[in-house]
């Protein structure tokens, strides 16, 4: 196991290392100067220049790219250009939002994405049928608008669920955890069919696998084989799906986060997009870049627990 | 939330941020926690809901009032009949060449530092150094003497009459010198004033919790709440629930909740005149799109005040910034009455030129904006709405990158106008462009001082600046407040005029248990 | 947010020939979905004929109305009629999909087929590249790109196409290198085409099928993304009309009208929704409709069995298993087709019964029948099966897990995927004895120690915590045998349980088998197709041809001297093949499939002995034969001894 982890580990490396030069490069991109895209069309050559030296565009690329690699082991993304405050301290704020409502989507695609797959896969007709449309329509659902519409009806009309806004974890658990149903359960809705389609797959294919037949004629019951050897099969592609679906999720919560004013890395990024806080873009993509790396790497780890074949002798 | 300009907020979406149940027991247990009297708990906690939160706390940023007012203090303040009234200075002499201002002993900021002539000095240059207009008014400024610890002089460039009123507004709050320095001021603000930020018991983006501070100059019986929680909920509907449900004390809330906050017992509102907007034509200088004296004329005839009132009631069209009794208000200023086909005369006048420009707006402008916009097509002038999130909103939307500007003008007094605006060196004037004449009547205003004639002076420099259309289609808006009239007493429109989001917090007081 | 994205493996990559087009006509939701689509772009195009109002008419009397007459969905904050603005926003939406699709394609088709052409360093640099990109959500590279370019049409296209982009790259590498392999590439080079040539002749139109699946879903993708980025306010200016725009509107006037979320949404939802069942739709035909697999257990209920035929006691005591015309139906469209017809066979105590036959025979869904495993969609029609006296055809399933494993036990043919692999043996082999001893975890480890012991595997205790993947095939089927034993049960069924392994494992296996039966008191109905197998290890054997016993007999006595044709035949044949038999090299033609079976004697057409009677009724079992001439012939095996 140590040997599988170490092996990722240095396999993340390098694309930790081409994330970073292209995130770094990103600023080369910007047609004509990101300090005249920051300034807009009337700025004055002078102000341009000011801005320039402002943001340390003036030097050269190399020495750049040095300094930023030299700062990005240090963990210092650099300074906002429009709040001047460090980059990595703004997303470090915002991140246990934008965490815990990809968390949330996390635990409801995977209870009702698992949950319904299996459902469909181990009873096929009707129950089959009707999650297979359901998957469907929430495949196509944008999660920010499932989101409006949640908190249209429960919170704002019948006033059932608390749509409370966002409690850091630290400071009070149970008010945290209430408020991330309503956002949790609109950003999980999409990858939670998509979840629910690849279980069904997958579990439609395991329980017509030889080992479900050696089981049964052993006498096992049906439910134990079902919950116990047929969904541990099951899980192998299914931890694949999840592993994907965070991507997603992360991406999606940058969207619902708004919906429920959420105080997220989203708005933050928003914020810069329009105000072109390239820093602020660049650390946001790269942090981002290294969560999704991590749990990749997270993954590959899980796969090693669920399938033993994976794992080096 | 209606759409006013000034007005700020982290968060785009208006939906929910709501705090239902959750931020009720955190209401709970910090109050209790909090004021440590006997008086019960619950009662020395006040929780208001101002929709949002400001960007930066730092003094020159463009926070509101309602805001502002919790843990800072200014120089001065205006009563409510507009008489200038000691705050944290106590005595002052103005002369056309300088104000010496007397400062309060014993006054200390929440980090412990002192309050004394140094950081006068600091504060007030830290604004002139900001980006926005608050730094213009402050230009007059050459100098800062301090005197001694409790005395500082303010060095003048010119008369300037007004300046006392300026000290009064959210332009210059006193922040420690000490938070300032350290840059953590933006977010962690220290003020003299009797509620100290205290971020143990704040949720980053959700509550910000204010507690009394106990070396406040004015001691503890000058206010009647220990602890003063702000809230962002941006969604009127959602926080009329939580006024409704208790889990919040005070709002800003519309017109439209009125019929939904009626039914519920205790609850009342109270609306007074709050923001003064108007479009800014900034791109006016040489080879500007609105250089032409006639094609910004066209525009301010396109644009229908009226029927902008229809989309937003809160909006009260007006002919000109000022209201009688300020300093500047002026009779005989026509204003521009909608008039398509003297709009479309004017344009041709000036031989229709291509018009294509692009206005900023906040999302609580973009209605307004959008309104506008569609007013001016039908002139044939195309103006594009970008919508940005308020903090990009608030530092670009004057900064001279769109030619066409929609924000508010939060000048009390026709000098403040003009030098945060108009005058060619003004923050608010990108494009640096001033008339002669525009020139001349303000200078001529300026020197006249605080002789009687001044104020027809100044009347002279607004109607100029009305004739030559630097900006026009004038609105005021009002603020509508609602509050709990079982926890809350005390609830008037705020003294110092012209202030969004704002009640005397010092005047509120905790009724029954 | 590309979020209902399906791997590239999920996508059928076997294109078809001309007949596609017309498998795509006979399916309605395709050809349903697809005409929506081409209405909505009718309707998008035509938008300024269509549309009731200008989409940007501000009119201030009619703020935020619910639909009427004279707005048929209401009207925004602003008095602007909703239902123009939706049919301006599909243009939107719709532009953005074929646009950033088209991008996608253009970017990632080119990169792919590179990749994939070239192979090597290339291939293993770009998929490296293709890696990096996936770390990033791809909402994240939208704001990205919209931060360098600024807002408008052609940034959004591009925005999206780039989130898309590398998983064309992927799917396109995949079949390019596929189609690499195949020998017409070879042969194309020969024929002196160019490189790109090939490309884009050879391996474009195989990539065709995949890549329309493939856009179909990412459109559907897209329009999701444009909407997203539009609600952010990233997409065009305010004011335009876009379905994400209006979305963003409906947000904030939620609390004074909260129609306007629904028409804007439910677009978006039908639109998205359309795409995706059209790329299912494609997909599905391209798999040739085999996306569903046909093959998937039935639950819970037990087909009904009609029991038409009487129950007979067992012909003598110490039966164990006594089958009595066991009939097992397919059920079809049509009539029901017959796999095993009017089966009867009986097995002693300790006695091991070989069953024989080619495939197609039957002999696997015999067993089946008497596992009660019948696969979906087969039944038992008829007939009667009884363990000890018991008939236990039909029982519940609780009654049924009583006499599994204890009462009848199995051992498949491939032992590695009769064991669960994610688990491990000690686990699985634990199972039957908790199940059915009601043993404690540690006893249960203790006892499978034991039995893994008796079947020869080595270091017992320590293998239990191993994984199937961790034992050779002799040694999983020794498993696999000691997990058949753990719960001692009265007849061992051995479902080609030797035919997989090589030949010295082979013996081993069957010794064991023999040991036990032993030692057990075990009887053991050994199936199979080699009669080495049989002659080896069973006191008796059936034979058994198209879905009927055709001979039993002891060993001895079927081996010297059948009395069927087709037994004679078999034994004739070369018996210990290690392949199954597929046709006899002695007699012509085949084993006729199920649902072709004649009505008089399923073996006529092959044997060298019909007469017309044979083939005019059916042929009963007649002593331990089946066969009108078995009294008339006198058969001899012709290749000489069997070792």
């Amino acid at each position: 196991m140590r040997k599988l982890i170490a092996y990722r580990l240095v396999l993340a490396v390098p694309q930790l290392a081409a994330v970073s030069l292209l995130v770094f490069s990103l600023t080369y991109l910007v047609p004509g100067s990101p300090a005249a895209a920051i300034l807009g069309a009337s700025a004055t050559p002078e102000r341009i220049k000011e801005v320039e030296a402002q943001l340390g565009l003036d030097r050269p690329a190399l020495e750049r790219l040095g300094d930023w690699f030299w700062n990005l082991l240090g963990g210092d993304l650099g300074i906002s250009y429009a709040l001047s405050l460090p980059v990595t301290d703004l997303l470090m704020e915002r991140m246990p939002a934008t965490l815990s409502l990809t968390f949330g989507g996390m635990v409801v695609s995977l209870v009702i994405g698992i949950g319904l797959g299996v459902l469909a896969g181990v009873r096929s007709g009707l129950p089959d049928r009707i999650v297979g449309a359901a998957t469907s329509v929430g495949l196509a659902i944008p999660e920010f608008w499932f989101g409006l519409v949640l908190s249209l009806l429960f919170a704002i009309e019948l006033g059932w669920v608390p749509v409370v806004a966002y409690t850091p974890v630290t400071e009070d658990p149970s008010a945290w955890l209430r408020g991330l149903i309503l956002p949790s359960l609109a950003l999980g809705i999409g990858t939670a069919a998509m979840i629910a389609r690849q279980t069904r797959t997958a579990m439609v294919q395991a329980l017509a696998s030889p080992y479900i037949d050696t089981l049964t004629a052993a006498g096992v019951p049906r439910r134990r084989i079902v919950l116990r050897y047929a969904l541990k099969n099951t899980m192998v592609p299914v931890l694949a799906t999840a592993g994907f679906s965070f991507r997603i999720l992360l991406g999606s919560s940058f969207v619902v986060e708004t919906v429920f004013a959420f105080p997220g890395v989203g708005g933050l990024l928003l914020t810069s997009v329009v105000g072109k806080d390239f820093p602020v873009i660049q650390g946001g993509v790269l942090l981002i870049a290294c969560i999704v790396i991590t749990l990749n790497l997270l993954i590959d780890v899980g796969y090693g627990l669920l399938d033993p074949k994976v794992r080096p002798q | 939330m209606k759409t006013q300009a000034g007005k700020t907020r982290t968060t785009k979406k208006p939906i929910i941020a709501a705090l239902a149940a959750a931020t009720l027991v955190l209401a709970g247990c910090s109050g209790g926690s909090g004021g440590g009297s006997g008086s019960g708990a619950a009662s020395d906690a006040l929780s208001v809901n101002w929709g949002g939160f400001p960007d930066s706390w730092a003094p020159g940023a463009e926070m509101e009032a309602g805001y502002m007012r919790v843990p800072y203090e200014n120089l001065v303040a205006l009563d409510a009949q507009g008489k200038v009234t000691p705050v944290l200075a106590t005595k002052w002499e103005q002369t056309g060449k300088a104000l010496t201002l007397e400062l309060r002993k014993d006054v200390f900021f929440h980090d412990g530092t002192p309050f004394n002539a140094e950081a006068v000095k600091v504060n007030l240059e830290t604004v002139q150094k900001s980006k926005g207009p608050f730094a213009g008014p402050l230009k007059v400024i050459k100098s800062i003497d301090v005197v001694d610890d409790h005395t500082v002089r303010l060095n003048l460039s010119e008369p300037t009459p007004s300046l006392l009123t300026t000290l009064s507004t959210r332009a210059t709050p006193m922040a420690s010198p000490k938070a300032i320095a350290a840059g953590t001021v933006a977010q962690h603000p220290v003020g003299t004033g009797p509620w100290a930020y205290d971020p143990k018991s704040s949720s980053k983006g959700t509550r910000m919790a204010f507690k009394f501070y106990p070396k406040y100059w004015g001691g503890s019986q000058s206010v009647g709440f220990k602890t003063i929680e702000l809230y962002a909920i941006p969604d009127d509907t959602a926080a009329s629930g939580a006024l409704a449900r208790g889990e919040i004390d005070i709002t800003d809330t519309e017109v439209a909740q009125q019929s939904r906050l009626k039914g519920t017992p205790g609850v009342k509102t109270l609306s007074y005149p709050a923001i003064r907007n108007n479009p800014m034509f900034f791109d006016r200088g040489p080879g500007g799109v609105f250089e032409d004296v006639n094609v910004r004329r066209a525009a301010c005839y396109a644009l229908d005040t009226q029927a902008l009132a229809k989309v937003e009631p809160d909006f009260k069209p007006r002919t000109q910034h000022f209201s009688e009794g300020e300093s500047g208000y002026n009779p005989a200023i026509p204003g521009y009455k909608h008039d398509l086909a003297r709009a479309r005369q004017l344009y041709e006048q000036a031989g229709s030129p291509p018009v294509k420009a692009t206005v900023l707006a906040a999302p609580f402008t973009e209605k307004q904006n959008q309104v506008y916009a569609a007013q001016l097509a039908e002139i044939g002038m195309e103006v594009k709405v970008q919508v940005a999130p308020p903090p990009q909103f608030f530092s670009t939307w004057n900064s001279g990158k769109y030619a066409l500007g929609l924000g508010s003008n939060d000048e009390l007094t026709a000098y403040d106008w003009y030098k945060a605006w108009f005058a060619a060196d003004a923050p608010g004037n990108p494009s640096g462009a001033e008339s002669e004449e525009l020139k001349r009547a303000a200078d001529v205003a300026i020197k006249a001082g605080t002789s009687p004639k001044a104020a027809e002076l100044w009347g002279q420099v607004t109607r100029i600046i009305s004739d030559e259309a630097l900006t026009c289609g004038h609105v005021a808006g009002d603020e509508l407040i609602a509050w709990q009239s079982k926890r809350v007493d005390g609830v008037t429109a705020p003294s110092q005029p012209w202030e969004a989001h704002m009640v005397d917090y010092k005047n509120l007081r905790p009724k029954g248990e | 947010m590309s979020k209902p994205l399906k791997t590239g493996t999920e996508i059928a990559s076997t294109p078809s020939s001309a007949g596609m087009l017309r498998r795509i006509a006979r399916r309605p939701v395709i050809v349903g979905t697809a005409a929506f689509l081409l209405v909505l772009t009718a309707l998008a195009a035509a938008a300024p004929l269509v549309a009731p109002y200008d989409p940007l008419e501000q009119n201030y009397a009619e703020l935020l109305l619910g639909p009427s007459a004279d707005h048929l969905l209401g009207t925004d904050e602003l008095g602007r009629d909703t239902l123009s603005r939706l049919l301006y926003g599909a243009r939107v939406s719709l532009l953005v999909a074929f646009g950033s699709v088209g991008i996608a394609m253009a970017i990632g088709v080119p990169l792919g087929l590179a990749l994939g052409y070239f192979g090597g360093w290339w291939d293993r640099l770009g998929s490296r590249a293709i890696d990096v990109s996936e770390a990033l959500p791809g909402i994240l590279l939208g704001f990205a790109v919209i931060a360098i370019l600024g807002r408008g049409l052609g940034t959004l296209m591009l925005a999206i196409g780039l989130m898309f982009c590398m998983t064309f790259a992927r799917t396109t590498r995949a079949v390019a290198l596929a189609e690499r392999e195949k020998v017409y590439l070879d042969a194309a080079r020969v024929a002196g085409l160019g490189t790109p040539e090939i490309m884009f002749r050879q391996v474009l139109p195989n990539l065709a099928g995949p890549l329309i699946v493939q856009a179909a879903m990412f459109m559907g993708a897209a329009a999701v993304v444009e909407s997203a980025l539009s609600f952010l306010g990233l997409g065009l200016e305010t004011g335009v009309p876009s379905w994400g725009g209006m979305l963003s509107v409906a947000a904030d006037e939620q609390g004074r009208q909260p129609f306007l979320a629904f028409p804007p949404g439910l677009a978006i939802i039908v639109t998205v929704l359309a795409f995706n069942v059209l790329s299912d739709g494609v997909n599905d035909v391209l798999a040739g409709g085999r996306r569903r697999p046909a093959t998937r257990r039935r639950t819970h209920r037990r087909p009904p069995v009609a029991k038409d035929v009487t129950v007979k006691a067992p012909a003598e005591t110490g039966t164990v298993l006594d089958v009595q015309g066991v009939t097992v139906e397919l059920d079809t469209a049509g009539d029901p087709v017959p796999l095993v017809q009017d089966v009867w066979l009986s097995i002693r105590r300790a006695e091991v019964v070989g069953l024989v036959g080619e495939s197609g025979s039957g002999k696997s869904m015999l067993a089946r029948a008497v596992l009660n495993l019948l696969p979906p969609a087969t039944r038992l029609a008829s007939g009667s099966v009884l363990l000890d006296g018991r008939d236990i055809a039909g029982l519940p399933e609780r009654e049924l897990r009583k006499v599994r494993g204890c009462g009848i036990s199995v051992v498949f043919q491939d032992p590695m995927t009769a064991l669960s692999p994610v688990h491990t043996i000690g686990r699985q082999l634990c199972e039957p004895l908790r199940v059915h001893f009601g043993m404690s975890r540690s006893a249960a480890r203790e006892r499978a120690a034991e039995l893994l012991d008796r079947v020869g595997v080595e270091n017992p205790k320590r293998r239990l915590d191993d994984y199937p993947h961790q034992f050779s095939g002799g040694m999983a089927q020794r498993v696999a045998i000691a997990m058949a034993l753990a719960a001692k049960p009265r007849l061992l069924i051995a479902d080609e349980a030797t035919s997989a392994l090589d030949v010295t494992t082979q013996g081993q296996v069957l010794d064991l088998l023999l040991g036990l039966r032993d030692e057990l008191d075990m009887a053991i109905l050994m199936i199979t197709h080699d009669l080495g197998v049989v002659a080896e290890s069973c006191d008796r054997a059936a034979v058994m041809y198209a879905g009927q016993i055709v001979e039993v007999g002891g060993v001895r006595e079927l081996f010297d001297g059948p009395r069927h044709p087709y037994t004679a035949a078999l034994l004739a044949s070369d018996p210990s093949a290690e392949a199954e038999m597929h046709r006899l090299a002695t007699i012509p033609g085949g084993v006729p499939l199920a649902g072709e079976w004649p009505p008089g004697c399923h073996f006529a057409n092959r044997c060298a002995f019909a007469r017309d009677t044979c083939v005019e009724q059916p042929v009963p079992m007649t002593g331990d034969v089946r066969c009108l001439r078995a009294k008339d012939l006198t058969l001899e095996v012709m290749i000489g001894e069997r070792h």
